[in-house]
Order: structure tokens, then sequence, then C-alpha cells
């Protein structure tokens, strides 16, 4: 009697103390991510919060300011201009990227010679760095030596397109190196996509006589759907904040540079050159909502397009 | 066995975050500046072109004091604010580095720079009165003294030799007027060879500011409350300005600078004249073909002569962990030998009087002597506590003017306005 209840309690301790052993495990091992998100990103996103209520003095003391400089957002209209530059360069880069990275991803899944030659090369733009990218791209852009203008010129047409500073047309470069940079990621998350669709769906097809446009439509596309879903939500997120492509193509005194500039140079500006931190906090905080308000939109979206098997 | 476990779990908690925090971590030396020990310190600056004078200067100096090495480090001015307000909120500020009109008021407000009138006081070779006298107010914040004029610059009128003798056209020189600049200009203007007579970009320094002081004009009130933009003489400068691209044609539109810079312009031999700061000799002497075919003179003269003018100085951070080597460094730098060393490298032109001729013996090639008569009828770049906020407002508002959508005048009112509200909150 003595000794079994004495087991038992020995089998007690012992299981709490391998509970406990593994909690302390499981919280060490995720403990250099977690501090790393918590300092780096989660207690600056709280920070950036109170700052959008504050005029933020860099050294001295910061004051509360409610929400001024949320009401002072609306009156500004360079943050108006740079709202409706963020939209359009997202209603127009993301559909126009989605498209063609899913043809580019269903033409390097043919069985053709040198396949990977071209998935390499559709890839390329996403290895180089952006600064980088957004610097050959102004060197093309120029509109008296570039190769654009001088190619269209070849062609034809009177070549004279001010790409870097007609105010009607910068959104448009960034629109296409934006696009021109963004297609090979996608390619590659569609790609792995198309690989997941058995080829017994393709032989059947064959079988009654269907052509290959009708199996894209009717078999790769509903298939494609989760990878699509992915796509077109990282793709908006990263099109919202889109930033590089525009510092290192537009310089300050770019007379056009408030026809391009989006809500995250906005920030940037107001932050880093202007050092109005408090104003550049609430920029940004309204862009973060814009983005969650979009994605949440997506996600209760998706049960009506996306298959799911 | 409760305990040591927690012990054991502190332990690692420890490792964790000391694996974390390593990285974190500053190199913290000796707390005091042993009078005996080597000590290292780091000087701080932001333009590449003057890192050779900066260093010839750590090395110069670390002949006469062989226990303290100067570390000179260079950020591009895009990141070099950024870290230094960072480092200076962390408390680990450089040592000494490079302070600028733009952004002075804000380090005086926190306090991280150390007052040094007391080593000036107790110098008897340092004698302030040797500088340009709006340099040491603009780093003069009541009682303290919070940094030493390291250079200053003026800007010239460069021009293109080849192109003028081409034209048969005599160089400029101290005759000239805006009229003279404006005719020959003209003539100078090679629409089919893609050649223009002068360079007039959206630029305040190397630009239209230049020619609202030559016209009378101002850009802000003497007590800095007010905008100049309604004075009749800076909107009738600007809009002078403006007119030699969008009226006479004589330089590219303000819009087609995003294609090609000024200095691009100017290099490849497209301009016959362009506008350049002191600093940029270093950039056109550097260019094997600009070297050859620029010189530079005197700006024209409107109603008055008149350039803008700026400088640099030297800072202390006021927590630094070597305060005597500092000190010792930034004497050396101001001294008549270290302004010297920097000058003969021709990065910029020393604060000091008599040291500034150095900047002219560096550059045999060109009529630099022009910057240093210019401070004659010198005009400090005008400043605020907010300067960088108003020049972007400046700047905003005059593009529909540089694009000859309205004219100067009808958006003179607008930007006196917008640059006055935040004056106000000053």
């Amino acid at each position: 009697m003595n000794s079994q209840s004495e087991t038992k309690s020995q089998k007690v301790s012992y299981k709490n103390k391998e509970k406990r052993s593994m909690m302390f495990w499981g919280w060490a091992l995720i403990a250099p991510t977690l501090i790393g998100l918590l300092v780096l990103n989660i207690i600056p996103m709280i920070q950036t919060l109170v700052m959008s209520f504050q005029n933020v003095s860099t050294f001295g003391e910061s004051t509360w300011v409610h929400f001024d400089n949320y009401i002072r957002m609306i009156g500004d209209p360079k943050v108006w201009q740079s709202l409706k530059n963020t939209l359009l360069y997202g209603l127009v880069q993301v559909p126009i990227t989605v498209i063609l990275s899913t043809i580019a991803a269903v033409l390097v899944n043919q069985k053709i010679k040198g396949v990977q030659v071209y998935r390499v090369i559709y890839f390329l733009p996403m290895i180089a760095a952006p600064a980088a990218v957004a610097m050959v791209w102004r060197w093309m852009y120029n509109s008296e030596y570039g190769l654009i203008n001088t190619f269209l010129k070849f062609l034809g047409f009177s070549g004279n397109i001010e790409w870097l500073y007609n105010p009607n047309v910068v959104l448009w470069s960034l629109i296409i190196v934006g696009i021109w940079s963004s297609v090979g990621y996608n390619m590659i998350l569609l790609l792995s996509g198309l690989q997941e669709i058995p080829t017994t769906y393709y032989e059947a097809a064959d079988l009654d006589g269907a052509g290959p446009i009708r199996q894209f439509f009717s078999i790769t596309l509903p298939l494609l759907t989760p990878q699509l879903f992915f796509v077109l939500v990282t793709s908006i997120i990263s099109a919202f904040q889109v930033f590089d492509l525009i510092y290192v193509m537009f310089d300050d005194t770019n007379i056009a540079l408030s026809h391009v500039e989006s809500l995250a140079y906005l920030f940037y500006d107001h932050t880093f050159v202007l050092d109005d931190k408090g104003y550049g906090a609430a920029i940004v905080i309204v862009l973060v909502i814009l983005i969650m308000m979009v994605t949440v939109i997506q996600l209760v979206g998706q049960k009506k397009w996306v298959n799911y098997d | 066995m409760r305990k040591l476990k927690w012990k054991r779990s502190l332990g690692a908690l420890t490792v964790v975050s000391s694996l974390f925090l390593a990285g974190c971590q500053s190199t913290s030396e000796s707390e005091e500046n042993t009078e005996d020990g080597p000590v290292e310190i780091t000087y701080s600056i932001w333009d590449p072109v003057q890192l050779p004078g900066m260093k010839a200067a750590a090395e110069a100096f670390n002949e006469q004091e062989e226990n303290i090495t100067v570390n000179v480090e260079v950020t591009p001015w895009g990141q070099y604010w950024t870290k230094l307000e960072s480092s200076a909120k962390g408390g680990n500020m450089p040592d000494i580095f490079w302070m600028h009109s733009n952004e002075i008021a804000k380090y005086s407000e926190g306090d991280v720079l150390m007052d040094l009138s007391e080593v000036i006081e107790s110098d008897e070779e340092m004698d302030l009165s040797l500088f340009p006298d709006e340099l040491t107010e603009q780093y003069t914040d009541g009682e303290q003294m919070l940094g030493i004029p390291k250079d200053y610059s003026t800007i010239g009128l460069w021009y293109n030799k080849d192109l003028f003798d081409e034209a048969g056209i005599d160089y400029p020189d101290e005759t000239w007027t805006w009229d003279t600049l404006l005719e020959n200009a003209m003539k100078l203007t090679d629409e089919e060879a893609g050649v223009y007579g002068f360079l007039a970009p959206l630029n305040r320094e190397e630009g239209y500011h230049n020619f609202i002081y030559q016209n009378g004009g101002e850009v802000l009130s003497e007590d800095k409350k007010e905008s100049g933009f309604r004075d009749p003489a800076t909107i009738e400068a600007v809009q002078w300005y403006v007119d030699l691209s969008m009226k006479y044609g004589v330089s590219p539109t303000a819009g087609e600078f995003a294609d090609n810079s000024n200095m691009s312009y100017f290099q490849s031999g497209r301009a016959a004249m362009a506008l350049f700061g002191s600093w940029m000799t270093a950039e056109i002497a550097s260019n094997e073909e600009s070297n050859e075919f620029a010189d530079v003179a005197v700006m024209p003269k409107g109603k008055n002569r008149a350039t803008i003018f700026n400088g640099l100085a030297n800072s202390i951070s006021a927590n630094t962990k070597h305060p005597e080597a500092a000190i010792k460094f930034l004497k050396f730098l101001s001294s008549e030998e270290g302004m010297r060393i920097q000058g003969q490298e021709g990065g910029a032109i020393p604060a000091l009087k008599g040291a500034d001729s150095s900047f002219v013996e560096a550059y045999p090639q060109f009529n630099t002597e022009i910057f240093l008569e210019e401070m004659e009828y010198r005009e400090i770049k005008p400043y605020s506590k907010f300067t960088t906020r108003w020049e972007n407002v400046e700047n905003d508002t005059l593009i529909p003017a540089f694009t000859g959508e309205k004219t100067v005048e009808e958006v003179s009112e607008q930007l006196a306005n917008n640059v006055e509200a935040i004056l106000e909150v000053e």
C-alpha cells in the first residue's frame, strides 16, 4: 500500500518534470527567432504606432498630439497623390505580373530543349539587386541616348518619350520595371504548382479530344488556384510597399517625382529626410491598414475561386 | 533540485541573449583616457572626395601624437545623418565628426555635442576671428561653441574653353553681367549639336539662390520668420532664371536634368557654362577631358554681386570616451598646418584665413582664386531650424514655374505661406 502510493507520486512528479523540461527546450529553441522578431519587428511596430500620435523630437521629449498627424494627412495633397500613385501602381502592376508569370510558368513547364536555361533567364531579375536593376533601367530610359527610345526610333516611332520626367509617363515607367523584376519570382512559385498537377488529367483530356487551350482553362488554371492565390496576396503587398525602384530611378530634384512617389516613399521622405518622424509614422500606419484591408478582403474572397483538393 | 534547474535555465538564457547581443555591442575600451596608453579615435565624414585630405591630416597628426590613431570613416550623405542620429541616441557617436548647417539645430537642441568654448579660450593659438564669422555664428548656440569651421564653399561660373574658342567669344570675366551671360549663352547654344549655352536646373545653392541675392532679394528674412518670396526682387530673379530654359532655350529644361545631370552635360561638352560649387572642382579635375577644357570665373553681376557660401564644421561628441585625444585632433585640424594639409588635397577650401590659398595651389590648371575673391560679397546659405523642410516645400512649389505652367509670381504667394507655416513652428 505504502510503497504503491509512493511510486504513483513519483510518477506524477516525473511527468511534471518531463513536461517542464519540454516547455523549457521549446522556448529555448524558438528564442533566437522570437527575440529577433520582438526586437526587430514587433517592438518597432508598436513604437511606430505610438509615434504616429506624437510630435517626435529626435533627442528631446516627444509630445502627444492625438490625431493631429492623421488630420494633417487629410489636408495634404501629397498624401492623396501618393495614395493614388500607390493604388494605380498596384492595380496595374499586379494583374499584369500575375498573368505574365502564369504564361511564363506554363511555357517553362514544357518538355523543350534547354528549359533550364529559360528558367534561369526568367529568374535572373529576382537575383539582381533592386538598386542595380533600377540603375540599368534608368540608363535605358534616358530619352536622348537610352536603349528604349533608340529602339522605338528604329521601329519607326518618333522615340521621344520622356520616360523619366514626363508627369504622365513616369508611373508607367515604374510599372514596367516593377513587372519585369517580379515576373521571375512568381513564375517559380507557379511552376511548383504546375508540377503538382498529375499528368493523368491531361492524358484523359487528350483522349476526350480537348485542345491545349481548353486544357489550360479547364485543368491547369483551376488546379493552380492555390498558388495563384498566394502569388496574388504577396504581389499586392509588395506592390503597395514599392520604394527602392522609385528611390534609385527618380532623384529628389526630379520635377515629376510627385507623380510617381508611393506612400512608402513619402514615409521615407518625412521620416528620414525631413525629420518629421511622427508624420512619417502616421503615413506608414495608413499604409499598413490599407494592406491589411486588402489582404482580409482577399482571404474572405478566396472561398469563391480557390480550389483546395 | 528545483533551484538547480532554475539556475540552469538562467544559464541557457544568458548564453542565448549574449549570442544575440554580441553583434550589437560596441567596442568599449578603457573608460578613461590614460595619458600614456595608445588611443584610437574615430573621425566620421560623408564626402569620399575629401577622404584623401582627411586621411593625410590624420596621418600627419599621428606623427606628432604617436599614441593617438585616428580612423577616418566615410558614410555617404544619404545615410550619414541617419547613422549619426541613431548613434547619438545610443550614446556611441564617433569621437569627432563633420557637422552641417542643415542639421546643427537639431544636435544643438539634443545636447549631444561637446561645448568647445573653453577649449578655444584656453588655447592661445586658436583665434576664431580667423574663420568666416557667419560660420562660427552658425555653429554657436548661445554661449556654447558646438563646432569649429572646417572649410567653406562659394559658387563659380564654370565654362568650356573649347566651345568659347569655337564661337570666337571671350571667356567670362568680372565685367560680365546678367545680360552678357544671356547674350553669350544664346550665341553658344547650338540646338542641332545638342549644345547649351548655360545650365539652369532646379537647384538652389548652385542655382537660383545666387541670382536672388545678386538681384537684391532674399530667401528668408533676417529674423528667419518670413519668406523672401513676397519681395519682387526675389520673384524677378527666379523668373529670369526659369526663362533661361523656358523662354530663351539656352538651357535644358528642369525636367531634362532627370536624364542627364548638370555635371554630365558639362563634362560631356554639351554645355558652355554652368554654376558649380568650389567642392565640385575635384570632380571636374578628375575627368581627363573637363580637366583640359574647363575653367572658372566669378559669377556675373546683377544689381550687385553675390555668391551663396556655406561651410562645414568639426564637432566632438559630448560623451566621447577620449575627450583629450579628440580635442587634440580637433586643434590640429583647425591649425594652419592641419588646414593646409586638407587644402593641398583639393577637396575643399580650408576655413582658416591664410590657409585657404592651399586650395588654390592644388589646382594650377583652374582660376580657382575666384572662389576666394568671391568671399567679399558672400551670402550665407539660408538656414533655420528646419532647413530641409522649407527647402523641400520651396522645391515642390516652384516646380510648376520651372515647367512653365505658371509664372514665379503666381506661385510665390503660396510658396511664402507654406514656408512661413514651417518657420512658425520652429
